[in-house]
């Protein structure tokens, strides 16, 4: 499992190269802007927060739009996600028996949500950015800021994250405010996030503490953050 | 790297990911069309799902590319663009998604002595691992799915029966080999269909009458499938 994952992440670190070569840069020279000119870091601060707040208002939006949504579903044929291929990948652990036929159908919807929100999120960091082109780094940034997405930290290579970690630094000394938590959210049934020891993955596992996700912006929990990334 | 639940699931190179073709998601459209009233009437598709198992091919293990970039669009601005890396990242982060929920909700299974994920062990799962905003979404997506699907098979009793008795007519070899494959299994176990939930997190239990109904016509387990028919019906 490890040489395939070290594997995997050289190919996707040579993969990633054209795309990383702006953003380090851009990155570098926020640095530099930032050391040479406060007026600039404090701009960008602002700009950063307000990108946030956006970010906060879009995601409870489209939790309430997706309410919404399926209220009115009258077809529960058609999936956006192909059911059979759901099933494949559920029955690839081997541990798993028999499914349900009524499980690979919440799954459709589970991942249609799963992907706009994860697309919306790297999106925000897109914008931060002032591109628009959604790269793999955006994806890292949005992995990297929201806690429930801790099980994808294998996915997006490591270059990126160091980039995001990086980028991130200015932000841990600007205090947010926070935003209304989701109308529509639980509190968690369990205690923590992941419940089960063996599902943690070890480096992740001790960079991100699993706090549990009580229906507030992510984003709030930046500051925290931030010891444990500069760890 | 422990992961309990995954330890079947190996990912490759993402430069081996190709995006299966237009023909063939229409096809895997077409093929799931077919089998929706029989899926209906039998919650659990063992022996499907069996010969599925051993056919598990490389581009099967991804969401077909196109159904993700067209549910990325959604979200995203009309001018927005997205690399061709980041749209197989998020194909990768989607399979992931499905694995790491499913390992939960089977363990699930598994600690309560059950052999069937259900849409209520999933939902249970994504509580668990923190995505509670899924939640009521979900729920509610999960009782009218039920409720349209529901009339549907009581408006067609005679025809859901009749696919029935047809499903169990050609089914006999491969439920046998389930068994086989897992030694015996109670009966009851395989009429475990939960009709109707109020909540998404409560299983109502089935009716006594329901279970001595279903081990008496327990007599193989291709017959217990009949079971969830007579549900339809009040």
């Amino acid at each position: 499992m490890d040489q395939q994952d070290h594997g995997q992440s050289g190919a996707m670190n040579y993969g990633t190269n054209p795309y990383q070569t702006n953003p380090m840069s851009t990155t570098a020279a926020t640095v530099a802007g930032g050391a040479a000119q406060p007026g600039q870091l404090a701009f960008h601060q602002i700009h950063q927060q307000q990108q946030q707040q956006q970010l906060a208002q879009q995601l409870q939006a489209f939790w309430e739009n997706q309410f919404k949504e399926i209220e009115k579903t009258t077809d529960f044929k058609n999936h956006s996600l192909p059911l059979a291929r759901i099933k494949k990948i559920m029955k690839a652990d081997e541990d798993v028996r028999m499914i349900s036929a009524e499980a690979p159908v919440v799954f459709a919807r589970a991942c249609e949500m799963f992907i706009l929100e994860l697309t919306l999120r790297s999106w925000n960091h897109t914008e931060e950015n002032k591109r628009r082109t959604l790269q793999k780094n955006d994806i890292a940034a949005a992995v990297t800021r929201t806690d429930i997405f801790d099980f994808l930290v294998d996915i997006v290579p490591r270059e990126d994250l160091r980039d995001e970690v990086l980028g991130s630094i200015p932000r841990g000394t600007v205090p947010e405010a926070a935003a209304a938590g989701y109308p529509y959210g639980y509190l968690p049934a369990g205690t923590a996030p992941i419940g089960n020891p063996g599902m943690v993955m070890g480096n992740p596992g001790g960079a991100y503490p699993p706090n549990p996700y009580m229906g507030q912006p992510m984003w709030q929990q930046q500051a925290p953050d931030q010891p444990d990334q500069e760890n | 790297m422990e992961r309990g639940g995954f330890h079947g699931y190996r990912k490759l190179s993402v430069n081996n990911t190709t995006p299966s073709p237009p023909g063939l998601a229409a096809n895997f459209l077409m093929a799931e069309g077919s089998m929706r009233p029989p899926e209906f009437n039998q919650p659990n598709k063992t022996s499907n799902g069996g010969e599925e198992e051993c056919t598990v091919r490389e581009q099967d293990r991804f969401m077909p590319i196109a159904n993700v970039i067209r549910i990325m669009r959604r979200i995203l601005p009309a001018h927005a663009k997205i690399s061709d890396d980041s749209k197989e990242t998020i194909q990768e982060c989607v399979s992931e998604y499905i694995s790491f929920i499913t390992g939960e909700a089977n363990e699930r299974c598994q600690r309560e002595q059950r052999k069937t994920i259900t849409a209520e062990d999933v939902l249970w799962a994504m509580s668990k691992l923190g995505f509670d905003d899924y939640i009521e979404p979900l729920t509610l997506y999960l009782h009218r799915y039920r409720e349209l699907e529901g009339e549907r098979g009581v408006s067609c009793s005679a025809g859901s029966v009749s696919m029935t008795n047809g499903l169990v007519v050609k089914r006999p070899n491969g439920t046998m080999t389930e068994y086989g494959a897992y030694g015996p299994v109670p009966g009851i176990h395989m009429a475990q269909y939960h009709y109707r939930h109020q909540n998404g997190f409560v299983f109502s239990g089935n009716e006594p009458n329901s279970k001595m109904s279903g081990s008496s016509s327990g007599a193989s387990g291709a017959r217990v499938e009949v079971f969830p028919t007579q549900q339809h019906k009040y």
